[in-house]
């Protein structure tokens, strides 16, 4: 039998490996120091982030004139504006007052990364973009600019969250982030939550928008739409879509061009579909679409390539302003009704694949993927003259439609 | 010497007179005085470390001294052994004609049982010959004749009278050993809901007795230890023959024997020596108080220690599983059981865990937090004055001092200062904004489970590991937590005791078979093998050897 | 007699299975799939699963390597097959493969938790508080060190598992065709390149002796690590390639990472899963590299007679240090992994083969101790 290992010899000895050893890990933390520790309450949490073009003001106002800084290289073009949160302690609840939860600040120049760094003068806390939930671009800024550009500092910055949004906007950005939102809560995460709703509106191309989104589909090529905001004095709204050629802005789509699409795609679940009255075009009936499937499938026939899109839908019947006439909804309309929300559907998405063939704009390249992934002897032979193609692809689009319910009430 | 003749009135020297006063001669004198002292006193201690040697030398060691059959011989003897002794009685009296004397220890003896023996002893009509009196007389169930002047000494500090007969060049022992106990109550540190309520006590013959009570088992020994120099503390090792590994069995005992150490107040002290790794925090040996404890741990090829004047018995090997089990799991169903079990393991994690996961978040990495929540974080931090690691190393040491003083404090005194603790700390110094309240809930929440840990010495292990593990948080955030995981892992995984993993059969592969008894419990029908991690000499509960 | 008190070193087939498949699931997890994919474009997770069997037969090779010496580890046969001089050079082999891919996963390692969890810590602070964690761990009996692999196997795998089944949340079939890129030499030539992935398995040629005789046979149970270890690079080599498509994982510095940032679960509390996965994997990491640093300590402590494995430990750590700084500049990085790689194939597929070949020449009638004789 081997002789065990005695407690006391042995103690002595692992006692002074222990103490060799603590040493060395105590000495490794104490020159490690502490050069990451910023307490919560120093960090000025960014919630959302706006970007401008400056205009050429010869005579600036005051307060810009402060949020300046020299700029060493290139032209000064941009305005970064944040939305920055304010800790109140717990004053607000005691003081009763309904100031707002966040602040915003600005600086003008070339470089994002550099406003960013030059905003730390106005501010007496660390900025911290780990909850930028949103990020404004206006119109001006992306024709000046691509958007790879201007979205690159969010890229390299691992901080940065993969599934921020980004929004368009026709005006100045900035003046988004001054809104102050209904529901008191900070701006960034007002739109983020927003966003949530995109299952039961089509009117926002929220799906496949997102910063990862974006990214995936620039670096494949492919086109890019995102979701487009407007803000008037107390109004906000997100709806419709800004189109990107590649990472160029082209222009605007409208909510029913999102909307196909969105059908088309098989990205949304729920909609609303509405068609005149047969005998009152003025009267509408709408229906909820609970339940739907999308297929986008290419098929090549010798030369010819050509698009099926199978769309299957079933759903509810919102809102029937046909009562008055007919009297209510009897068991034989509804096949017929069924049959006529089927045809808007086709004509919907027909329309806006056809808007997005005429803007020659294929979001996230998905048309292209679908032919390189399933045709890809065709593809490889086209693959050049892809832009001249894509606008004569004809698109064949079946949609059927079944009514499951008429509602609570007949 | 004589006296200087008074003819002399002139000062002289007095060693002119007298040739022995000169003052070399009387040096010389006065140096072999002092060296005779000191001759005296050398032997004088030589006496006593015979004595003590005789007192203390274990029986075989050296030769011990034996009774002659002059009582008074005997009698000075022992008065001497026991001189100082106070509390020793001497009895004297006739027996069969000859001088008798009783030995006792008072307050150890039962008086009564005393008196009883002699009044058989002495008018059992036909005086019984003193030598025959451990087959004869039967009133006294341990009555036994002793030689060595050793062996009667301790008996009679345990509670033996010992009775000497002149003639007879040997003792007769009676052990009437009733010394002021406890009797037998509740366990105070670990309650059940159903199950037995009686605790182990100080005396370690009812203890032992509280474990045969609930067994039959012939197989179940238990062998007897004296450990302390002085202190001479009985201590017992209890295990089952014919299934504990005889290797473990064997360790136990040479590490009992080599226990080398003056006295023995309580186990706590003898389970150091024990251990294989005495720095490391984590408890080595079960304590338990429970009989039935120990009882499961026996029939699970373990070895149970029992120790005199001590409420509790420590159980080897050990392990961090067995640790975090408590006898109500075999009570309850084995599906809540096995919730419960989870629980336990996920406090365990919380208790270690949870304070440095606060400062690794708050200071270093807000953004995993989803927006909302770190912008009430953020609010109630935002009046705090210290960093996150500052104030919670503060809260902890107020906590561990609040910890600490009710333990030490009177029953009577702990209300008060609870409500001190809980009121003006707890809400003043949130109030003030000292402290922000989410960290009085991490505290609290922490404190908590660790108390849902059913071993206190593994809780206050756990305790102690939260302070590295924070300091660690507050260098290297969420990296540093899980540095200080895998440190703690790996010291878990090297430690061993009796040479069993410390983390026992947990997600070992080749101790699939007890996964049943481990994170989960199956019902008792699956139970039907020994945790194979202590490898006991027969594998399965029923129907094995 | 060895007394059943003492640390226990053997292990069983299974522990054999996790083993492997610890060491071999490591940092690479996140590391690796960058390189590969640029390589290997769409294909590259047909290049990993190829791997798995081509590693495979390189283990299965080395266990025959070990059958004919069972007793024996490779710092006991390779001087008595190939003499001195030629054994202690490939035995050099073998621990520098070991000690120059610690140093390249340190680095790895450390730049991806400076860069992703901290913002200024310098990458030397991270990775001298991991190299003393790991030479902590390293310094344990085979015993200890089994039983952290397994402990950190179930605990940290199946969340590591959980975490890429939510990113086929985000998975795109389309992304994933054609099934072959348009060049599928690349598949082919990518396969050397996922060494790094299953690299570790060199391992048996040291613990060969301690694994039991009895039960499952050593192939199936390292056969089994293999399934499992490719069945995980492939699935996150799959997903990988269908979440970001293969041009951008092959622009991502740490696709794998991107990957699992781009999870959201709405309604949930759990944000930012990209520090959960990194919180996963530096177990994962650890596990790995505790055995890098065991192996080659363990051989020199044979080889040089000293019976203690600790002190060339200690003696690594300055060692490992002073090569860390040295290779620190990018390219000398990318180089020594290109060597690192090339050594690598080199013993599996050089000097384990032909130590296998030549001692079977030499000792033609030894009795083969296989598994199936005892059980």
């Amino acid at each position: 039998m081997r002789i065990y290992p005695e407690n006391h010899g042995n103690g002595r000895r692992a006692a002074r490996r222990l103490a060799a050893f603590a040493a060395l890990t105590v000495l490794a933390i104490f020159t490690a120091g502490c050069w990451d520790r910023v307490e919560i309450q120093d960090r000025g949490m960014v919630k959302s982030m706006a970007v401008d073009v400056v205009e050429a003001d010869p005579d600036p106002p005051a307060t810009q004139r402060v949020e300046d800084f020299v700029q060493p290289h290139g032209p000064k073009q941009f305005m970064l504006t944040l939305e920055v949160v304010r800790l109140a302690g717990g004053q607000r609840q005691s003081s009763g007052t309904s100031e707002s939860q966040t602040f915003t600040i600005s600086s003008h120049g070339r470089s994002l990364h550099e406003m960013k760094r030059d905003m730390l003068g106005q501010l007496s806390k660390n900025l911290d973009f780990g909850h930028m939930d949103a990020v404004i671009f206006s119109e001006a800024a992306l024709k000046q600019e691509g958007l790879r550009p201007l979205m690159d500092n969010f890229l390299r910055d691992p901080s940065i969250r993969w599934r921020m949004r980004i929004y368009v906007t026709s005006g100045t950005a900035r003046s988004i982030l001054e809104y102050k939102t209904p529901t008191g809560e900070p701006l960034g995460q007002f739109l983020a939550s927003l966003m949530t709703n995109q299952s039961r509106s089509t009117h926002m191309p929220a799906a496949r928008t997102d910063m990862g989104y974006i990214t995936i589909a620039l670096d494949n090529g492919g086109d890019v739409y995102l979701p487009r905001i407007e803000v008037a004095e107390k109004a906000l709204k997100v709806g419709g879509g800004a189109a990107f050629h590649k990472d160029k802005f082209i222009g605007y789509v409208d909510e029913p061009t999102v909307q196909g699409w969105r059908l088309a795609r098989g990205l949304q679940k729920a909609a609303s579909i509405t068609i005149p009255c047969e005998e009152h075009p003025e009267n509408l009936a709408v229906m909820e679409i609970t339940n739907s499937s999308a297929t986008m499938e290419p098929h090549v026939d010798g030369d010819n390539i050509y698009f099926t899109v199978e769309y299957q839908a079933s759903g509810n019947l919102a809102e029937f302003q046909c009562i008055n006439e007919h009297g209510k909804v009897e068991p034989q309309d509804i096949h017929k009704l069924e049959k006529r929300f089927a045809q808007e559907l086709t004509r919907s998405i027909a329309a806006s694949l056809h808007t997005m063939q005429v803007l020659n704009f294929d979001p996230s390249g998905v048309i292209a993927e679908k032919l390189k992934s399933r045709e890809h002897a065709t593809w490889l032979k086209i693959k050049d003259r892809w832009p001249e193609i894509y606008p004569t692809i004809p698109f064949y689009v079946h949609a059927s439609v079944t009514l499951q319910n008429i509602g609570e009430h007949r | 010497m004589k006296k200087a003749p008074n003819s002399y009135h002139r000062l002289r020297k007095l060693s002119s007179a007298v040739s022995g006063a000169a003052l070399p001669f009387a040096r010389e004198r006065l140096s072999r005085l002092r060296r005779l002292i000191g001759d005296s006193k050398e032997v004088c201690t030589h006496f006593e470390a015979v004595l003590e040697s005789l007192l203390l030398s274990q029986p075989g060691e050296i030769q011990p001294t034996s009774f002659t059959s002059s009582l008074t011989v005997n009698e000075n003897m022992l008065r001497t052994l026991f001189r100082d002794c106070e509390d020793i009685r001497y009895r004297s009296f006739v027996f069969d004609r000859r001088d008798a004397l009783i030995v006792y220890l008072d307050g150890m003896v039962n008086l009564e049982r005393l008196d009883e023996s002699l009044r058989q002893l002495l008018y059992a009509g036909e005086p019984v010959r003193p030598e025959l009196i451990p087959r004869q007389i039967l009133a006294s169930s341990a009555v036994q004749l002793v030689a060595e002047v050793q062996l009667s000494l301790v008996s009679v500090m345990r509670g033996s009278a010992l009775l000497l007969v002149d003639g007879l060049a040997q003792a007769l022992l009676f052990d009437l050993a009733d010394p002021a106990k406890r009797p037998v109550q509740e366990a105070h540190r670990e309650g059940v809901l159903r199950g037995p309520y009686d605790a182990f006590t100080e005396t370690l013959s009812d203890n032992i007795v509280l474990v045969r009570r609930r067994t039959a088992d012939i197989h179940v020994k238990a062998k007897t230890f004296i450990v302390g120099d002085r202190s001479r503390t009985r201590v017992v090792m209890i295990y089952v023959d014919n299934l504990a590994k005889h290797s473990l069995v064997s360790e136990v005992e040479r590490r009992l024997k080599k226990i080398r150490i003056d006295k023995v107040l309580t186990a706590g002290m003898i389970e150091e020596f024990l251990v294989e790794s005495p720095w490391s925090p984590f408890p080595q040996l079960q304590d338990t108080e429970r009989p039935d404890k120990v009882v499961a741990a026996l029939y699970e090829g373990r070895v149970a220690i029992l120790t005199d004047n001590t409420p509790w018995a420590l159980i080897a090997p050990c392990n961090y599983s067995l640790l975090m089990q408590s006898l109500d799991d075999y009570t309850t169903p084995p599906v809540i059981a096995s919730l419960i079990r989870l629980t336990r393991h996920i406090s365990a994690f919380l208790s270690v865990y949870l304070p440095g996961m606060y400062i690794a978040i708050t200071s270093y990495h807000p953004s995993i937090l989803p927006g909302s929540l770190a912008l009430t974080i953020g609010e109630l931090r935002s009046r705090a004055p210290f960093p996150a690691f500052l104030e919670a190393a503060l809260m902890e040491a107020v906590l561990e001092v609040f910890q600490e003083a009710i333990a030490r404090l009177p029953q009577k005194l702990v209300v008060a200062a609870s409500v001190v603790g809980g009121f003006v700390i707890g809400t003043t110094v949130v109030e003030a904004g000292i402290i922000n309240p989410l960290l009085v809930v991490v505290v609290s929440i922490t404190a908590i489970a660790s108390y849902a840990i059913p071993s206190y010495s593994l809780s206050l292990a756990l305790r102690w590991l939260r302070i590295p593990v924070m300091i660690l948080a507050s260098v290297f955030g969420l990296y540093g937590l899980v540095v200080g995981a895998l440190l703690t892992l790996t010291h878990m995984c090297a430690l061993r005791s009796f040479g069993e993993s410390y983390l026992g059969e947990i997600f070992n592969v080749t101790m699939l078979q007890d996964w049943k008894d481990s994170l989960v419990r199956l019902p008792m029908k699956l139970l039907r093998t020994r945790p194979k991690v202590f490898g006991p000499e027969d594998r399965t509960r029923v129907g094995g050897k | 007699m060895a007394s059943d008190l003492d640390p226990k070193d053997k292990l069983s087939p299974w522990q054999l299975t996790i083993l492997l498949a610890a060491v071999g699931i490591g940092s690479q997890i996140i590391l690796a799939p960058a390189q590969l994919i640029k390589h290997a474009g769409q294909g590259a997770w047909i290049s990993v699963a190829l791997g798995a069997v081509a590693f495979f037969a390189a283990t299965w090779l080395m266990l025959k390597l070990g059958e004919q010496f069972p007793d024996q580890n490779l710092v006991q046969y390779f001087p008595a097959v190939w003499g001195k001089l030629l054994g202690g050079i490939f035995l050099a082999w073998f621990v520098i493969i070991h000690l120059l891919q610690f140093i390249t996963i340190l680095h790895g390692f450390s730049r991806v938790i400076a860069f992703n969890l901290f913002f200024r810590t310098p990458e030397e602070a991270i990775a001298i508080l991991f190299l003393f964690t790991c030479a902590y761990g390293a310094m344990q009996d085979w015993g200890t060190i089994i039983r952290i692999q397994q402990f950190i196997f179930f605990v940290v795998i199946p969340p590591l598992v959980a975490l890429w089944l939510v990113a086929l949340l985000n998975f795109s079939y389309d992304r994933l065709l054609p099934l072959l890129p348009d060049d599928p030499l690349t598949v082919l030539t990518g396969v050397p390149a996922t060494w790094n992935f299953y690299s570790g398995y060199e391992v048996v040629l040291l613990i060969f002796p301690l694994i039991y005789r009895i039960g499952v046979k050593k192939a199936v149970a390292a056969g089994a690590a293999f399934g499992c270890m490719g069945v995980l690079f492939t699935t996150v080599t799959v997903l990988t390639i269908g979440v970001l498509s293969a041009k951008t994982a092959a622009d991502m510095i740490y696709p794998t990472l991107v990957v699992i940032k781009g999870i959201e679960i709405p309604g949930t509390f759990v944000e930012r899963l990209e520090v959960y996965m990194l919180i996963v994997w530096i177990p994962i990491v650890f596990d790995t590299m505790i055995i890098l640093f065991a192996v080659p300590a363990r051989v020199l402590a044979q080889s040089t007679r000293y019976s203690d494995h600790r002190r060339w430990i200690l003696f690594f750590i300055p060692v490992v240090s002073v090569l860390f700084v040295l290779l620190d500049p990018i390219n000398i990085a990318t180089k020594t992994g290109e060597a690192l790689t090339t050594l690598g194939w080199g013993f599996s597929f050089l000097v384990a083969p032909l130590t296998l070949l030549a001692a079977k020449l030499k000792y033609p009638y030894r009795k083969r101790d296989t598994d199936a004789d005892i059980s």
